[in-house]
């Protein structure tokens, strides 16, 4: 494993590089204000100096001399006075005005960064196979990508930013306390050292405590997540005590992973305060014998103890730095993790799809989801562009997993037959032209709460309206269109309230009608439809048919009224294909028997 | 909203533990009060001034006097894990818990405001923000305790610098209340824009497969991004603008410090006011300033409390009018010790079986259209199969909601057994009614478990129920059979065998009536009729289901025709071929759609 530093350094050289601007911006408002951390408690030195001694003294008046204020005789220390409090109230405030404007910079630094990271990361996970999707809740997904990104927002512009003037500002005390005397040079050297040595020894201890509670808070909320989208199926039959005993376990994991990684916490908290201690008692121990010998004076005692105090901040900062590390180590672990999460199917085919129908060809294809259990076995079939495959088939005999191979979705192991379109191996064609050229009707609808119009393009702006309601005109959503209160900028709840699962189905339909596919394939798309709408739909699916190779799978045997040829499928074998009107006209094939027994006779019973 | 009525509700569930982390708070804060008092000692000492009556030794005061009181911060901070920060935790999961209580007692239907990604950016964010504010209620005393006892020291000194360093720091106090409202915008606008950042993300995830079949990737991700810079925007917003008064409080305090230097002038020489003293008032104004603005941040954090508590509350609110505020903080066992309580076996007592369901005047609307049903009126016997049929978007799946009360009725009423049922909710659920929706949600866990939903092992039959949906070979061929887990929402089964699953699920409960929506629609047809027929075979089931199904339709006891949300006919098939044209249309066009024997034999 690498160090946590290592990890965070190339996230933050990766996201922080295209805002170089903002963060030399940043960078020179951070260094000035602790130059001038360090030059302010001067001042009050200075000032602590003049009021109790009424004598200016050597190194008194060369400081005076470096700030361009004149050097007072006794009857004037009095406006120098006033003069030094206001010149410290001053660079106080521009302290503030800077410390402000570096909040306003670093915000907008960590939040352009860590949206980037954001993206990329979903865009990394849409990528990924379809087998990691269908391990992975939504809600987990919302946690790894929102959550884990989040504990890095702050961290990450920050990070590198506060270490540089965390150390700035330590060594700049350091070195003026060596100016004043040797001693308490050494001393404080030392003591930053120590503590800086046992911060980096325990910097580890708690990042794995942390990075438990993470997971467990991620399967609490990705359990909630569950329950509140099946609220109806919980209601309904009675699984509210259930849903509420998941809530409750989860939530103990939680709770307990918490309060682990909470004392682990605290404990690093409490090496802490012992260097506080350490650091309290340095202040005073040996500037007592050098105030005693006149070798410093009762400002730089003061001064000294000012600076004590600084000089904690900055180790502070460095502290809470280190624990952030730890935790948002963790996160860039989990986050790296999902990065490192290849997908199996590789876009590596350089083969583009010509336009116009194709021609499909199955050849023996075997696959299995998992290891050995195999879905489908010695799958071969030919479709000839322009014309319509119908497939047959028990839910679970296969039949959808044949159209995600053609999407691939999934792949089959490339000894395990294969699968051309064009007489082109499927895998040696560009995936995107691939998709391109084929549209998919299935089964799932998943709407956004987005508009109208967004839901049906998928987002791709280049959609014109006029298409987009000739569309909904097309599958008969004219009605619902014309009651929607802002047309196409009408907003959609992904909930499915407002819209009924029918309506919603049709939606997602119009979405294929955008593109201009060469092939067509249909998953039991009508199967939320009452036959009239059914029947304004096969339609405009007869017209989308039309000069375009069409796969349908269906359920009913209306569906596969019109297609060219016919495979019937069960348990991943093929039982029957051949010419639909052949297989119609033959008394010994399944088909006729189907017909026979399916729908039709129960019918006229 | 009542933020502090339900903050002190809070602060009662666990008042051992509040009191215990309030403790260790004041000690964790007058450790810096104590520590500035011996550095002033010291100070003086070294000045050669007037220090306490009891001279200490000034090497005791540094070696041993100063460390020691770092000592109270350590106690104080890790006695607070123990206390403070478990009542946090444990206050976190009470909230979380009333809000899923609050939903489940919702109409099911119209539970959620939003969706469930968006929902649950309120369990996690939200339910933060108001513990913390419930915490920061409590350090109000500490901070109390810090800054009176600072005063009091402060003034004694000297009354006068105490008194003129007071000015800034109420000046502030009165900027901070002005600000409020913007602070309020601020904070919701923020909210929001988090919030539709995770709902995108749930929704890209949830809509993964789409997504990659039309090569949307691109477009959807633009979308992701603009969301998530409008987010940016609302984040820095906010930020800068609670950054700022921070800054303008700071301010003040540093005023205060150049307010001492010019007054003290000459008299840090003459003793009046000395070194030590400065020392003093320099530390404890750096401390105050952290403490005070604490306090002064209360003004913002109660705004965002209020808002988070408002979104809390708008996830529980209903048209019980029992359902307050204050349900958010109702006191109950959360169970971080000892595991929830097993479930009980149904049972059902006699006067519950079913003779007679009636629905009479039955009238839903939804809040934001002029769709639902309206005057619903059929009647139920036992062991007859209903059937409700009609087109798309009439009003199918919004009756069956209306029944099972996972939508309010507007209107009408509900009776079983010829008595009025007063919480449909409650009432229709297993061992009375079950239900199978039309795109039913299933749960990561194992198939088994997704059948019991928690009920005992052995009060179900879950072979049979399987039996009954048509399922149970393909179950017996997986891997792990019965505990094959399914992935989240049952992702890793096709759709038919999902909704055959639910189907087993909603026959296991064994109920009076199995109610189903549309649950052949991702069948094929002969598993379609072979679960019918195990349906109809079963002795004395009542069934209520959505189809368009020509077996169901045929079998039917009694079809209700929906067209808009009105019953436009009522009666067996023959009965309604006859008179309701409505009927005639969709069973017609089930005829066209079929193929062409089917139209030549159903002359017949």
């Amino acid at each position: 494993m690498k160090v946590p530093l290592q990890k965070y350094w190339e996230v933050q050289k990766k996201y922080l590089a295209p805002f170089k601007g903002k963060l030399v911006l940043l960078a020179i408002l951070l260094i000035s204000g602790t130059a001038l951390q360090i030059f302010t408690p001067l001042v009050i030195e200075s000032y602590i100096d003049l009021a109790t001694q009424e004598t200016v003294n050597q190194s008194l008046s060369s400081f005076l001399n470096t700030i361009g204020i004149p050097v007072p005789n006794v009857e004037n220390i009095l406006a120098t006075l006033i003069l030094l409090a206001s010149i410290y109230t001053v660079l106080m405030l521009i302290q503030q005005a800077i410390s402000l404007g570096s909040v306003y910079v670093n915000q907008n630094l960590s939040w352009s960064a860590t949206n980037k990271l954001r993206n990329d990361l979903t865009q990394h996970c849409v990528d990924l196979d379809m087998t990691f999707h269908n391990e992975h809740k939504p809600g987990e997904m919302i946690e790894r990508i929102d959550g884990d990104v989040n504990t890095l927002a702050q961290f990450l512009s920050t990070f590198s930013m506060q270490l540089l003037t965390s150390l700035l500002l330590i060594v700049g005390i350091l070195i003026t306390f060596f100016t004043k005397h040797w001693i308490l040079g050494v001393a404080f050297t030392a003591f930053t050292l120590l503590a800086i040595i046992i911060m980096y020894i325990l910097r580890n201890f708690s990042v794995k405590a942390w990075e438990k509670q993470r997971q467990t808070s991620a399967d609490m909320y990705g359990t909630i997540e569950e329950s509140l989208s099946a609220i109806e199926d919980i209601r309904a039959n009675g699984g509210v005590r259930n849903a509420m005993r998941k809530f409750f376990d989860y939530s103990r994991k939680d709770f307990k992973a918490w309060k682990k990684a909470l004392v682990r916490g605290q404990l690093f908290v409490m090496s802490i305060w012992g260097v506080i201690a350490i650091i309290n008692t340095l202040v005073f121990a040996p500037s007592i014998p050098l105030l005693e010998n006149n070798v410093i004076s009762l400002g730089t005692v003061f001064l000294i103890q000012i600076y004590a105090g600084l000089l904690l901040r900055p180790i502070l900062i460095i502290t809470r730095q280190m624990q952030d590390l730890q935790r948002a180590g963790a996160s860039i672990d989990r986050i790296n993790n999902l990065f490192d999460t290849k997908k199996k199917i590789l876009d590596t085919g350089i083969e583009k799809l010509p336009s116009g129908p194709l021609e499909i060809e199955f050849n023996k294809l075997n696959f299995a989801y998992n290891k050995d259990t195999y879905v489908l076995n010695d799958i071969s079939f030919k479709l000839y562009p322009g014309k319509t495959l119908g497939i047959l088939g028990h839910t679970g005999s296969g039949k959808t997993t044949i159209s995600r191979l053609l999407f691939r979705l999934y792949d089959s192991k490339p000894d395990d037959g294969e699968i051309l379109i064009n007489n082109i191996k499927i895998r040696d064609i560009q995936l995107g032209n691939l998709r391109d050229k084929i549209s998919y009707v299935t089964q799932s609808v998943e709407l956004f709460q987005a508009s109208v119009r967004e839901n049906v393009t998928l987002f791709d702006a280049r959609v014109s309206d006029e298409k987009i309601i000739s569309i909904l005109n097309d599958i008969g959503l004219d009605d619902w269109f014309s009651k929607l209160p802002e047309g196409l900028d009408t907003i959609i709840s992904s909930s499915e309230h407002g819209i009924s699962a029918g309506e919603a189905q049709l939606l997602a339909l119009a979405r294929v009608f955008i593109k201009s596919p060469n092939l067509v394939v249909l998953d039991e798309a009508s199967s939320r439809l009452d036959p009239v709408t059914e029947n304004l739909l096969d339609t405009a699916i007869e017209k989308l048919l039309i000069n375009r190779t069409g796969i349908i799978i269906a359920h009913r045997l209306a569906t596969v009224e019109k297609v060219d040829d016919i495979l019937i499928i069960d348990k991943g074998n093929i039982v029957e294909y051949g010419r639909r009107e052949d297989l119609a006209n033959n008394l010994d094939s399944q088909f006729y028997h189907l017909l026979q027994t399916g729908e039709i006779e129960e019918l006229l019973k | 909203m009542k933020v502090m009525r339900i903050s002190w509700e809070m602060l009662k569930y666990k008042p051992g533990l509040v009191i215990g982390g309030l403790l260790s708070d004041i000690m964790f804060f007058l450790q810096p009060l104590l520590a500035s008092l011996i550095v002033r000692e010291i100070f003086n000492q070294l000045q050669g001034t007037a220090g306490w009556d009891i001279s200490i030794n000034i090497w005791i005061l540094v070696l041993l006097v100063l460390p020691l009181t770092l000592s109270m911060r350590l106690i104080g901070d890790f006695v607070f894990v123990f206390t403070m920060w478990v009542f946090i935790l444990m206050g976190r999961i009470l909230l979380r818990k009333n809000m899923m209580d609050g939903i489940f007692k919702k109409p099911g239907a119209v539970a959620l405001p939003d969706s469930s990604g968006e929902a649950v950016s309120r369990f996690r964010g939200d339910v933060e923000e108001t513990m913390w504010y419930v915490y920061h209620l409590t350090s109000l005393i500490s901070l109390g305790i810090f800054t009176g006892v600072s005063f009091f020291i402060m003034q004694s000194i000297n009354l006068e610098i105490t008194l003129y360093v007071s000015i800034p720091l109420a000046v502030m106090m009165v900027l901070i209340f002005f600000t409020r409202p913007i602070f309020t915008k601020l904070r919701l606008q923020r909210r929001k824009a988090a919030g539709a950042v995770t709902r995108t993300i749930g929704e890209i995830f949830r809509s993964v497969q789409s997504i990659k079949v039309a090569t949307a990737e691109d477009n959807v991700l633009e979308y992701f991004g603009e969301i998530n810079d409008k987010r940016r925007i609302a984040e820095v917003k906010d930020e800068f603008f609670h950054r700022l008064l921070h800054s303008i409080y700071y301010s003040t305090i540093y005023l205060g410090i150049g307010i001492i230097l010019l007054l003290v002038g000459s008299n840090l020489q003459n003793s009046i006011f000395s070194v030590g003293d400065l020392a003093f008032f320099v530390g404890i104004l750096g401390e105050l300033g952290e403490f005070i603005w604490n306090m002064g941040d209360m003004v913002p954090r109660y705004v965002r409390t209020k808002v988070s508590l408002g979104r809390m509350f708008k996830l529980i609110k209903s048209d019980d009018e029992y359902v307050t505020e204050l349900n958010l903080a109702k006191h109950g066992d959360i169970y971080v010790k000892e595991p929830f309580p097993l479930i009980q076996m149904l049972s059902i007592e006699d006067k519950d079986r079913l003779s007679k369901f009636e629905a009479r005047g039955l009238t839903y609307t939804y809040p934001d259209s002029n769709k639902g049903i309206n005057n619903i009126n059929f009647t139920i016997n036992k062991g007859t199969l209903t059937v409700i049929t009609g087109r798309i978007g009439s009003g199918k799946t919004t009756l069956l909601r209306t029944i099972l009360g996972l939508l309010p009725n507007d209107d009408g009423g509900l009776y079983w057994n010829g008595e009025l049922v007063e919480k449909p909710e409650d009432f229709f659920v297993p061992p009375r009614t079950a239900y199978t929706s039309q795109v039913p949600r299933l749960f990561s866990e194992t198939i088994k478990d997704n059948i019991l939903m928690g009920l005992p092992e052995e009060s179900i039959d879950v072979e049979e129920a399987l039996n009954l949906a048509v399922i149970s070979k393909e179950v017996e061929e997986l891997d792990d059979g019965l505990d094959t887990l399914i992935g989240p929402k049952g992702v890793k089964l096709s759709g038919g065998q999902r909704q055959r699953l639910a189907a087993a699920r909603m026959f296991a409960r064994k109920s009076e009536i199995q109610i189903f929506d549309d649950l052949s629609s991702a069948l094929d047809v002969e598993t379609e009729q072979l679960l019918w027929k195990r349906v109809f075979a079963r002795e004395g089931s009542t069934c209520l289901a959505v189809s368009h199904r020509p077996i169901a339709l045929r079998r039917a006891d009694n079809i209700i025709v929906i067209q808009e949300g009105k019953i436009v006919g009522q009666g067996k098939l023959e009965y309604l071929l006859d008179t309701c044209d409505e009927m005639k249309r969709l069973w017609e066009e089930k005829i066209m759609g079929g193929t062409q024997p089917a139209a030549s034999n159903q002359s017949n």
